[in-house]
């Protein structure tokens, strides 16, 4: 059992929690615009991380429950065995994940091949303060990921997505922007989260499990089997309802 | 000699994993190879069952990572095949009595001798999936043609990208006969799906359950049909270019007639 001494710093732009043991810091807590984002130590073992992170949860008594989080890898080279301990003790508390941010490009390839969302850096303590629309002006932030997702896999970001393969069903992708899909929708997506009803889902088979937009949500009648042949399709929030129609190359 | 370790999971239960890995293995040493087959289902012991050896068990898995014994004394050797060898699961302990180091170190020790390491892994997608999966390089999903085994299968495909690159999928117990009737997924619906190379197709097979309980593996009595669907199957993993006849529907009798004229 990890004891572990909290510091707590507190500035203008964020809040800080570090938690150490024996003068060795392990992991920090920022409050960041993002949501809460928890920084590792590049050199601390990390199974002490873990059983410090585990006890930082308790103590927290679900505060984090249901949130979305981020996790900041650092320079730390993180083994697949590592994560997946780390994942079941989030998994445990009832953490979600937002995205994870890694400088270590083995890493990031592990923990996106891990089904995870991933950065290379994580826009650190913002100097000012923006109040305005949290997405970013149209096409300026898209993440396109060059294969498909399976049950139990999730993709979160905050911009456009773009994935070219099928999204099984008990996959998740969550955008703040649009989704395009260049394969079979089959899982189930969040278009515009949270409030950005003026997103669109299109799909080259649109036959989503469930499809919200924004602050809707859709529960699409059963999809006919359109094998081997394409139905481009795109869902749109039209007086405040998701519509579907067919796809004709413009919006 | 480092030999090919291969994990046959599903994350489902009861789609046929176990009689699967029976089987192939049966069927790759009956081909002159060496094979060992590991039951990773600690605490849920079958294979010995299915292969009907179950009263020639006396050391298991455990023994063998705990140091209790040696790999070879753990080996329990078929009674019809001379090259196939099982080390069975402890019937006593749990998933965790074993890490997923010393099952690739096994494994790694099991290669030098042995040309096949045919892993049972347990359902589910928690620490057993885990070990069997380390001691693995290569994998096999079985699935059932019905959609909760193909959604947990696309679940467990995902989680092996990550490590073992590609699997190859069993689509298990397909009823033509259902199928035809549109009461079950076909073998598109569920390639489509999935979406991995198509290893084999093994029809619905009564003997298998007879099979089971006698524990004398199908591809034993030959002339069955998930039999010789097997036996394509080990075929296909020595890397023959075996065709898959149930792809294109159903043996009909105008396709056995003209295999009769060929003689293929």
């Amino acid at each position: 059992m990890v004891r572990g001494n909290h510091t707590r710093i507190q500035t203008n732009e964020w809040v800080e929690l570090v938690v150490s043991q024996g003068g060795t810091s392990l992991f920090s807590i920022k409050g960041l615009k993002e949501g809460p984002t928890l920084l590792f130590d590049d050199h601390a073992p990390f199974a002490d991380v873990v059983a410090a992170v585990e006890e930082e949860l308790a103590r927290a008594d679900g505060f984090f429950r249901g949130s979305p989080i981020v996790l900041h890898f650092g320079d730390r080279p993180l083994q697949k065995e590592e994560w997946w301990h780390l994942k079941e003790t989030l998994h445990r508390e009832g953490v979600l994940l937002r995205y994870v941010v890694s400088n270590d490009a083995t890493s990031r390839k592990m923990l996106y091949r891990e089904g995870l969302s991933v950065r290379e850096s994580v826009p650190l303590p913002r100097t000012e303060k923006t109040d305005q629309d949290p997405l970013p002006p149209e096409g300026q932030r898209a993440s396109y990921l060059r294969h498909g997702m399976r049950g139990g896999q999730k993709e979160v970001f905050d911009g456009d997505v773009i994935l070219a393969g099928d999204v099984n069903q008990g996959a998740e992708i969550i955008a703040g922007g649009d989704v395009v899909v260049i394969g079979t929708l089959r899982g189930v997506v969040h278009a515009g989260y949270p409030d950005n009803a003026r997103a669109v889902v299109i799909a080259l088979n649109l036959t989503p499990l469930q499809l919200r937009i924004g602050p809707l949500i859709a529960i699409p009648e059963e999809g006919q089997n359109h094998r081997g042949v394409l139905h481009p399709e795109v869902a749109r929030v039209l007086d405040d309802q998701i519509v579907i129609e067919p796809y004709n190359g413009k919006l | 000699m480092s030999g090919r370790a291969i994990v046959v999971t599903s994350g489902k239960g009861g789609v046929g994993k176990t009689t699967a890995t029976a089987n192939i293995g049966l069927s790759l040493a009956s081909r002159g190879q060496k094979v060992v087959l590991i039951d990773g289902d600690i605490g849920l012991r079958n294979l010995d069952l299915i292969l009907g050896v179950e009263n020639r068990v006396v050391y298991n898995i455990v023994d063998v990572v705990s140091g209790r014994c040696q790999p070879r004394q753990a080996l329990v050797k078929d009674k019809r095949i001379s090259s196939l060898f099982l080390i069975p699961a402890s019937q006593i302990d749990q998933k965790e009595a074993i890490n997923a180091d010393q099952m690739r170190d096994l494994s790694t020790q099991l290669k030098e001798e042995f040309d096949f390491v045919l892993i049972d892994c347990p359902a589910g997608i928690e620490q057993g999936f885990r070990n069997a999966v380390a001691a693995a390089d290569e994998a096999i999903v079985v699935t059932t043609p019905d959609v909760s085994p193909v959604r947990d299968a696309d679940r467990v495909i995902g989680l092996l990208q990550g490590s073992l690159g590609e699997p190859q999928l069993i689509i298990n117990r397909m009823s033509m006969a259902m199928v035809k009737r549109g009461d079950m997924l076909d073998q598109q619906d569920v390639l489509d799906i999935l979406a991995i190379r198509l290893l084999g197709i093994v029809p619905e097979d009564e003997a298998v359950v007879i099979a089971g309980n006698k524990g004398a593996p199908v591809v034993l009595n030959g002339g069955s049909p998930s039999g010789d669907a097997y036996g394509r199957i080990a075929r296909r993993i020595l890397g023959e270019d075996v065709p898959i006849p149930e792809l294109n529907g159903h043996s009909s009798f105008a396709k056995r007639l003209g295999q009769f004229i060929f003689g293929r």
